[in-house]
């Protein structure tokens, strides 16, 4: 008992810590969150234009061929 | 002192469950970055081939079959590294979706999607070294 209690001090500033932490990482870990969130938002699109864009040119091609 | 362990011990099994979801987080913007090189620069390739069979062509350095052949020589290479980019985006969606089921503590496995986007990233980044793309952040 009496080294529980000698040693709660330290076990108090371990927790304060740990939770200190904990919190800090949630902060950055919604900020990353949403960071993701944002980037997958502006990519979306790609993909679709990408093609839009290719066939126009195959288009184009084809048509200097036939001209 | 039973509870303290356990609260230290709930703590670190968080904090361990979060550095996996975000390591899943940092490789989507990792394969974001590429994804968006990889698009633009696989469209600019697309663009200066095209455009230089058809002034080949057109300045007669190319009859009409030798610029189709080449052409579907270049599609062929095109299709690859186009898969590899739908591919990646259908990683990176999936990490996204597990990640926030993870974060939402509703399961999820985030390690193997982690582990998927990964290779994903390496295929993509692959495929489009192959058609000459580069500038793609990794």
């Amino acid at each position: 008992m009496e080294i529980v209690l000698a040693l709660l001090p330290v076990l108090l500033k371990a927790i304060g810590d740990a939770v200190e932490e904990y919190r800090q990482s949630k902060i950055d870990h919604a900020a990353l969150a949403a960071r993701v969130d944002q980037a997958l938002i502006d990519a979306q699109s790609k993909l679709a234009q990408l093609k839009a864009d290719h066939d126009a040119r195959k288009a184009a091609f084809q048509h200097a061929l036939d001209g | 002192m039973k509870r303290v362990s356990l609260a230290l011990l709930a703590l670190f099994t968080v904090a361990c469950a979060t550095t996996q979801i975000d390591k899943a987080r940092q490789a989507i913007v990792i394969g974001v970055t590429v994804y968006g090189s990889g698009v633009e620069g696989l469209n600019a390739i697309d663009e200066s081939v095209t455009n230089d069979l058809i002034k080949k062509y057109r300045n007669g350095q190319l009859t009409k079959e030798q610029a189709i052949a080449a052409y579907e020589a270049w599609e062929a290479k095109y299709t690859k590294a186009q898969k590899a980019l739908v591919i990646l985006w259908d990683s990176l969606k999936t990490a996204a979706h597990v990640a926030s089921i993870a974060d939402a503590k509703l399961g999820g496995d985030v390690t193997k999607a982690w582990g998927d986007l990964l290779a994903a990233i390496a295929a993509a980044v692959d495929a489009l070294k192959a058609v000459g793309v580069t500038g793609l952040g990794v």
